[in-house]
This record gives structure tokens, C-alpha cells and sequence, in this order.
């Protein structure tokens, strides 16, 4: 196929990309990549003082529980922000050399993907060491992990070029992540809410995901086989419309940069 | 020989001023103040040339003549805006030497990226690196930060990291005059041996000795137009006395503002649109006739009230969008007289004078005529139909000719409306006259925000908060605005219709696409189906689909600018004119006809949606019928089809 094909012939940029934002990321920094597995911890730690000492929060297993959101939301959030400003920020490249211009994207979302991988590895050591019993379902949290990963290119695909013309988009977007945090149930449970609320829920597809993530790691059961069509969808679906915008705009973003 | 590089009509033009540029609050200011303009920049202009593999070409031209935005199309970087370039091979571009690099990383790690971008690959990096690194002569800050060289320093090492391109066609935009005498001396060396391996080239230099030395073709680019095209020697002649003297050669081509391919910028044809959109109102007549049957029979049948079934699945849907597509149609009739009739000048006292005698006064007598029939009819045909309210004495008739009742006909609400509509129309007109499009639309928005606004956030809040309408919202609305629940109320929207229909005929919706509408279209259905669903039956309430609710008169909008743009075909055209002439007519003949139906003939398949399509069918047919044998029948039947007529 002519796109493998395209990619192939990119690898070896792609590869220089993503090496790249990993340098320039930590640079500078004291603690450098161990950063990365630090500061979900922090926050975890503050959203738990926060929830059961002073809000008093009575869900089981809630360290986990809370880690579950943290995990999937945080990982949201970094690749989407860093995605939005992949495209404008290496204005100076495509607007002098032909590159394909979703590759910059791409490489940053690696690099927030690796990040999302050390945490996930903070996270088993969580769950492990709270008592739940690890079985061979966990396999299947490969499934929300892949669909979460085309879910944030695709939304990195819309944001990025959103971002081109419109750059407040990146004050509107922070608050509309801050808007849907408080929607994703990460720190308190849907229980309290009558069914139509709850189905709600299911309009964001955040909360899918980490719904999913708490069904295998604390309920020990795999959703079915909607809820996968679900998930799967919501990723389709927004990839579909980000290779759309960019498909069509592609041409118009060096005028705007 | 064969050709390497075809330019054929290649223009780019650069837009400015557009709303995505200036951003949402400076569109706004320059709308209002009427400044808003956009305007186009054509950088290259219909430029045309063709090589031959091999061949070196140069590109002269004084600054912003476009040669390094046409360089940029034939990389494959911007798109030209009209024309095509065909290229048979790789192409290699070094448009700009020092970018690409990142001032944090080393300068290993930047060779290795810049590598990349040009299209080498990790295995060719690898063997090539020690060459790169000692032919720009930094073997000793290899593992430096790249921002502590010197500028000199990041050219060479660009400079030796390009010239190991091997591309069918290279393009080089002032990349021979980097770094210092003797690696200039280096680097040209470098650059013959690169063209003498074959590789067709696009040279730009300032430089005339250089292109004379080295191209065999040149062009001439001038503001981005075609100078010449062709000998090295005549054209850099050329080139040089314009320089000298500021004369051009007397052979300019290029430059074809008419070219045929270009998409026009600004509508040059407006008036052929205009026009057009005129006869494709015969078409929105024709729809809103459709659309009053549609929903008249809907009712009939799906019943108001507590009396509509409990419906799922699809028949929800069907129902769904019969209400919605049929509240369409009262929208379209006012949208039409306030496009046809809110357009004119009136400030003639004899042209106000005619249209009170012409449209004003047979429309009047025509809506007191129709309800004399009716309730000659009533009187007669319908005693004891519980619908129709049994037999209606006489002081009854005069109070519905003095509108203070309204007869349940289904359609008679409409009527003081159109009346009190005509009777203002030149006052409104004139008021609208001179008013640019901006101050019109302010008691649009008026009347929309408070009607739709109120009315939809009302019920769409009541159904959260299970049972009753919001009291805040209801006193809201029926105290400090007072245009809930009664007439006032559906007049000001209504009023509102025909003034959006005035801003449709100066315009409003132009500049928005028709797949954007499309999509709107979709989108408003999609929602309104959810909306539905959602909140159809809470605690009792029944959610009725009227005209203050956004979405219809969303999609009544959006519909009306769909259809004027549409191309019906001439064989529908003169049906859909001759249904038009009688708009009016029937909707005052579909009434009688369909409570007859409804009345006497139980055609009931126990499928609702079955059911009205077939009276929905009947109904037009029938109406069809009795419009026809009236207009062959003389005088005063025509008369009283004949109203709408002075619409055109």
C-alpha cells in the first residue's frame, strides 16, 4: 500500500523525531526521565490525601481505583497538549522541506507513550502490592490502550491543525481538559447517579477507557463485546476526522504559520 | 532526452484578510464598521515552462518576483492554486540551508536530523558521517551543542550535509554564496560535480555571472509574471539592461486574470445568482406547500396531545422528522414574503398606494372569503363532527371574520398573522431600506433569542427538573419580556421569518458552502431525534415540535438557502411555477380536503407512518385536482387562487 510504502521511506526521520523530543524534553532538567514517573505519583498522592482524608471517599480499593483515572487521563492530557503544538511548532521544517506533516505528530505522541508505559509500570506495582490478584484478563488492557492511542492522534490531528489558525484553541482546550477531568469520575463513582446519568457517562470516551481499565483491574470481569465497539469507535471515529481535516488542509497550514 | 519538469499555468495566490487570520473579534469590528475585505495576492502568476532532463535552469527576477515561492511548488511544499507541475523523478530541494536544526542538540545529533529530512536513510548516515563532518571541518565540536557554532560554521555543515543529495532534480535557491572565500571555492566545485552527474536544476542566484556560466535555460520572473522564458544569453542580456535601465522587453506574457481554471475570488456573477435564486422560489413554494400538508396530516393522524401512540425504534424517528421537516413550511411561506416582498421600495406613496390595492386587498378579502366557505361548509356538511365544533351560528362567522376566533381548520391561526404581516410590509420595508444588513438582524435576534431561547431552554430545563417549566424562566418570559403564550409572541417570530427572509435576498448565508449546510442539516436532524427522544414524554408532558423551537427554525434557514442554490431541471421547473401560482390556494383548499378524509374515509393500516403518507398523498392529489378544475373555471374561483400570484 502507497502509505506503508510512504512511511517506510520516513522511518529513519521519524526515528531522528522522536529521539529528538525525548533530548529536548528532558533537558535541563535535574531529575530528567525519572520526571516522568514522579509526577503521576505526586499527583496521585495529593488526590488521595485529598479524597479520603478531607472529602472522605468510601470506595474500595481506592488508591488504585483513583491511580486508574490518573493513569489514563494524564496520559490524555500530555498527548494531546504536546500534540497540539507538534504542527506549528516545527513550522520552520515543513515550511522548507517536504516532510509529511502528521510524522511530527506521531513522534510526539511516542514519546508520551513511553511515558505512559513507565507509569503503567508504577501502576501494576500498585495494584500488586494493594492485594488484587493478577490474572491473564490483564491481557486485554492492551485493547483500551491501543484505542486510547489512535484516540489521542486522532484528536492530536484536529487540535494541531485547529491550532495553526486558531491559536487560542490551546486556552479553550485547558479548559475544556479541566471540564472533562471533573466529567471522567476519576476521583468518585457513578453509583449516585440515576441510569440516564450514568449512561451519560458514556459520551466521554475518557471515562470509557478508564471504566474499562477499573472492570479488568478491580472487578476482575471483561466488558462486553458494545462496550468494546464502543471504545473502538470513539478512537475510529476521531482519527477518521483528524486524517480528514488534515487531508484537506494540508496545503493551507504554511500560509497560516 | 525526456522531460524532466513540466510548469504549465502555475499560479499562487495568497488570501489575506479572511476570517481565519484576523480572528473573531477584528471580523466582527470590520463587518460593523463595513471594512471587511479580503483580498488576494497572485505571487506567481500563470507561469509555464517545461525541461528537459539535464537541462539547468536559473530563475532571475528583482526581490518578490515569486522565484522562491515557485521553487517551494515544484518541491511539492505549497500547492499552486491553478496549474499543474509534473515532475518525472526525485527532487531534492535546498530552499533554505539553515533550517531544520535544533540549537539544544548536538551537532551530530543535528546532522543525523537533517540527514533525515533530506531523505537519507540511517544506513547512508552512518557511512557518510566522518566525509560530512571533515568536509565542513568540524571534527572538533562534533559533540557540541549546535546554538555554540558560528553562523559560518552552521552553513558549512548544512552546506556539506546537502551536497551529498543525489536527486533526478535538484533545486538550489541561493545555496552557492555560504561561508567564507575558500570553502565557497569548495563548495562550488562540489555543487558542478553534483550537476554533472546529471541531475536536471533549478537554480536562483542574484548572481548573472553564475547563470551565464552554468544554466542553459533561464526565466525571468517580474511581480510574478512570465517574463521570458528560453537562451541563457538573450534573456540575461535582457535581464541586465532592465537592471541598467528599469525598461522592460517589449514581449511580457503571462498573466491570465481570465483564466478559465482560477476560481473567482468574489462573485462576478451575482447577478445571474440572484436571479437564479428568484426562480428556484418556486421550488420553496412548492416545498412549503408540501411541508403544511405533510404536517397537517401528521396531526391528524399521530393525533395531538394525549392521544399520540407510544412509539419506538425507527417509527419514533419517522415520526421525529415527519413534525420536524413538516413545521417547515410556515417558516418557508414567511421567509418567502419577506424575501419577495421586504426587498422593494415603498417610499413612493404610489407604489405603497398599489401594493395595498394589489397584494394587500385581495389578500384580505381572499382569507375573508375562505372563511366564509368554511363555515358554509361547517354549516352544512359537518353538524355533528365533534371536530369541527358542530354548527356555528352567525355571530360566530363574524367574530372569526374579525379574527378575534380562531376556527379549528388547522390552518386559521395563520391567517391574522399573514394579514397583519401585508399590512406592515412597505412600513418595515422602509424601515429596512437604508438599514445595512448588520441592524436588521438585531430584532431577529431579538425575537429569536427570547421566543427560541426561553421556549427551548424551558422545556429542555423543565425536563431535568422533572414536571412543571421553570418558574424563574416562565415569569422571565411573561412579565419583563411579555411575549410568552400569547400572540404577541408568534408574531414577533413570525415578523422574525419574514426579516430573515430579507436578510436571505441581501445575502446573509453567501459565503457559507453547501456541504457546510448539508452538514448543518444533518447534524440539526441527528440532534433533534436525540433531542426527542430524550425528552419526548416527562411526567405527562408532552414535548410538542412548534415553530419557537431552535431547531426548526434552524433548519427552515438552512433548508430555504439549500434550495434557492439548487439546480432543478426545466421539466420540474414549469410544474413546480405552475404549483407556486396557487400556494395559497392550497393552503386553503388541503384543509377542507384532508378533514374530509379524515373524517369520512377511514383508510386506517393501524401504521401511522403508512397512514399519513397515504392521506399525505391523497390530500395533494385531491388538492392537485380541485386547484386545477378552479383555475379553468372563471372568475371568482380564480380570484380567490390567484392571492399568492402577487408575490412574484
Amino acid at each position: 500500500m502507497e502509505i506503508v510504502q510512504k512511511l517506510n521511506k520516513n522511518k529513519f526521520l521519524f526515528q531522528e523525531l522522536v529521539h529528538r523530543d525525548f533530548a529536548k524534553k528532558y533537558k535541563r532538567t535535574m531529575l530528567g526521565i525519572a520526571w516522568s514517573m514522579l509526577s503521576p505519583l505526586l499527583s496521585l498522592l495529593v488526590m488521595r490525601l485529598v479524597f479520603t482524608r478531607l472529602l472522605g471517599s468510601s470506595i474500595e480499593h481506592y488508591t488504585v481505583y483513583l491511580f486508574s483515572g490518573q493513569l489514563i487521563f494524564s496520559f490524555f492530557n500530555d498527548s494531546t497538549n504536546e500534540g497540539m503544538m507538534s504542527l506549528l511548532d516545527n513550522s520552520d521544517i515543513f515550511t522548507k522541506v517536504n516532510v509529511p506533516k502528521y510524522l511530527f505528530l506521531f513522534s510526539r505522541n511516542i514519546s508520551s507513550l513511553i511515558n505512559f508505559g513507565l507509569t503503567m509500570m508504577i501502576y501494576f506495582l500498585f495494584v500488586v502490592a494493594d492485594g488484587i490478584p493478577v490474572t491473564w484478563k490483564y491481557l486485554m488492557l492492551l485493547f483500551p490502550v491501543a484505542c486510547l492511542v489512535i484516540f489521542n492522534l486522532g484528536v492530536g490531528l484536529i487540535l494541531s491543525a485547529l491550532y495553526v489558525f486558531f491559536r487560542d484553541i490551546r486556552y479553550l482546550y485547558s479548559i475544556f481538559t479541566m471540564l472533562l477531568m471533573y466529567l471522567s469520575a476519576i476521583f468518585y463513582s457513578i453509583e449516585d447517579f440515576p441510569q440516564i446519568g450514568r449512561n451519560l457517562f458514556l459520551l466521554n470516551p475518557i471515562y470509557l477507557y478508564i471504566r474499562y481499565f477499573r472492570k479488568i483491574v478491580l472487578e476482575g470481569t471483561v466488558p462486553t463485546l458494545q462496550f468494546h465497539l464502543l471504545a473502538l469507535g470513539y478512537a475510529v471515529a476521531a482519527f477518521a476526522i483528524g486524517a480528514f481535516i488534515y487531508k484537506k488542509k494540508n496545503h493551507s497550514f504554511l500560509y497560516y504559520v | 532526452m525526456g522531460t524532466a519538469l513540466k510548469a504549465d499555468n502555475v499560479s499562487i495566490r495568497y488570501i489575506t484578510g479572511d476570517f481565519k487570520e484576523i480572528g473573531i473579534k477584528e471580523y466582527f469590528v470590520r463587518k460593523l464598521k463595513g471594512d471587511y475585505k479580503v483580498e488576494e495576492f497572485q505571487a506567481v502568476d500563470h507561469v509555464s515552462f517545461e525541461l528537459d532532463k539535464g537541462d539547468m535552469l536559473g530563475i532571475v527576477g528583482t526581490n518578490g518576483a515569486g522565484k522562491s515561492t515557485l521553487l517551494k511548488a515544484v518541491a511539492g511544499i505549497m500547492e499552486p492554486t491553478c496549474g499543474k507541475i509534473t515532475c518525472n523523478g526525485e527532487i531534492a530541494a535546498l530552499l533554505e540551508l539553515g533550517s531544520g536544526f535544533d540549537g539544544d542538540l548536538t551537532v551530530k545529533e543535528n546532522a543525523y536530523l537533517r540527514g533525515a529530512m533530506l531523505g537519507y536513510t540511517k544506513e547512508f548516515m552512518d557511512s557518510t558521517y566522518d566525509m560530512i563532518i571533515e568536509f565542513a571541518e568540524l571534527r572538533e565540536f562534533e559533540d557540541r551543542p549546535f546554538k555554540q557554532l558560528s553562523s559560518g560554521m552552521k552553513s558549512r555543515l548544512a552546506f556539506s550535509i546537502a551536497s551529498l543529495v543525489d536527486p533526478d532534480i535538484l533545486i538550489l535557491d541561493e545555496v552557492l554564496s555560504v561561508g567564507d572565500g575558500a570553502f565557497q571555492e569548495k563548495s562550488a566545485a562540489k555543487m558542478r560535480e553534483i550537476i554533472s552527474r546529471g541531475a536536471t536544476t533549478i537554480l536562483v542566484s542574484h548572481s548573472i555571472t553564475q547563470i551565464r556560466e552554468l544554466c542553459n535555460k533561464v526565466l525571468w520572473l517580474d511581480h510574478g509574471k512570465q517574463v521570458a522564458f528560453g537562451e541563457t544569453q538573450s534573456i540575461c542580456d535582457g535581464y541586465e539592461e532592465y537592471l541598467k535601465t528599469g525598461v522592460m522587453p517589449q514581449n511580457i506574457d503571462g498573466g491570465g486574470y481570465n483564466c478559465s481554471q482560477c476560481e473567482p475570488l468574489t462573485e462576478k456573477s451575482a447577478q445571474n445568482t440572484e436571479k437564479s435564486r428568484i426562480s428556484q422560489l418556486d421550488i420553496v413554494r412548492v416545498f412549503a406547500i408540501l411541508m403544511v400538508i405533510l404536517i397537517h396530516t401528521a396531526e391528524g393522524i399521530y393525533g395531538t396531545g394525549e392521544w399520540v401512540p407510544e412509539l419506538t425504534g425507527m417509527s419514533f424517528i419517522v415520526y421525529s422528522l415527519i413534525k420536524l421537516f413538516g413545521r417547515v413550511g410556515v417558516p418557508f411561506f414567511l421567509m418567502l414574503t419577506g424575501y419577495l416582498l421586504l426587498d422593494r421600495d415603498y417610499s413612493d406613496s404610489a407604489m405603497t398606494g398599489k401594493f395595498y390595492k394589489r397584494r394587500f386587498l385581495p389578500m384580505l378579502l381572499a382569507c375573508e372569503l375562505w372563511i366564509v366557505i368554511y363555515w358554509v361548509l361547517q354549516r352544512l356538511l359537518f353538524v355533528d363532527k365533534l371536530w369541527f365544533g358542530g354548527a356555528q351560528s352567525v355571530s360566530t362567522l363574524l367574530r372569526y371574520l374579525t379574527f378575534q376566533d380562531r376556527n379549528d381548520w388547522q390552518i386559521s391561526w395563520y391567517i391574522p398573522v399573514l394579514i397583519l404581516l401585508y399590512l406592515f410590509i412597505p412600513f418595515i420595508a422602509n424601515g429596512m431600506r437604508s438599514m445595512p444588513k448588520r441592524y436588521i438582524a438585531i430584532p431577529v435576534i431579538w425575537f429569536s433569542v427570547q421566543e427560541i431561547g426561553f421556549w427551548t431552554l424551558n422545556s429542555f430545563f423543565s425536563c431535568f427538573f422533572r414536571g412543571s417549566y421553570i418558574p424563574a424562566v416562565q415569569y422571565l418570559s411573561n412579565t419583563i419580556l411579555r411575549f410568552r403564550t400569547d400572540n404577541y409572541g408568534i408574531i414577533g417570530i413570525y415578523f422574525s421569518f419574514a426579516l430573515v427572509g430579507l436578510l436571505m435576498r441581501k445575502g446573509m448565508l453567501k459565503g457559507i458552502g453547501k456541504r457546510t449546510l448539508l452538514a448543518a442539516m444533518g447534524l440539526i436532524l441527528i440532534t433533534s431525534v436525540l433531542w426527542l427522544k430524550a425528552f419526548f414524554r416527562r411526567d405527562g408532558i408532552q414535548y410538542t415540535i412548534w415553530y419557537e423551537w431552535a431547531p426548526v427554525d434552524i433548519l427552515a434557514v438552512v433548508m430555504f438557502e439549500l434550495i434557492t442554490r439548487m439546480k432543478a431541471p426545466a421539466r420540474w421547473a414549469s410544474v413546480a411555477a405552475w404549483m407556486s401560482k396557487y400556494g395559497l390556494g392550497y393552503f386553503f383548499i388541503h384543509g377542507i380536503v384532508l378533514n374530509l378524509l379524515l373524517a369520512y374515509i377511514p383508510i386506517r393500516t393501524g401504521i401511522c407512518s403508512v397512514d399519513t403518507a397515504v392521506y399525505f398523498l391523497a390530500t395533494f392529489v385531491i388538492s392537485t385536482g380541485a386547484i386545477f378544475l378552479m383555475s379553468k373555471v372563471p372568475v371568482l374561483s380564480r380570484r380567490l387562487l390567484l392571492i399568492s400570484q402577487g408575490n412574484q
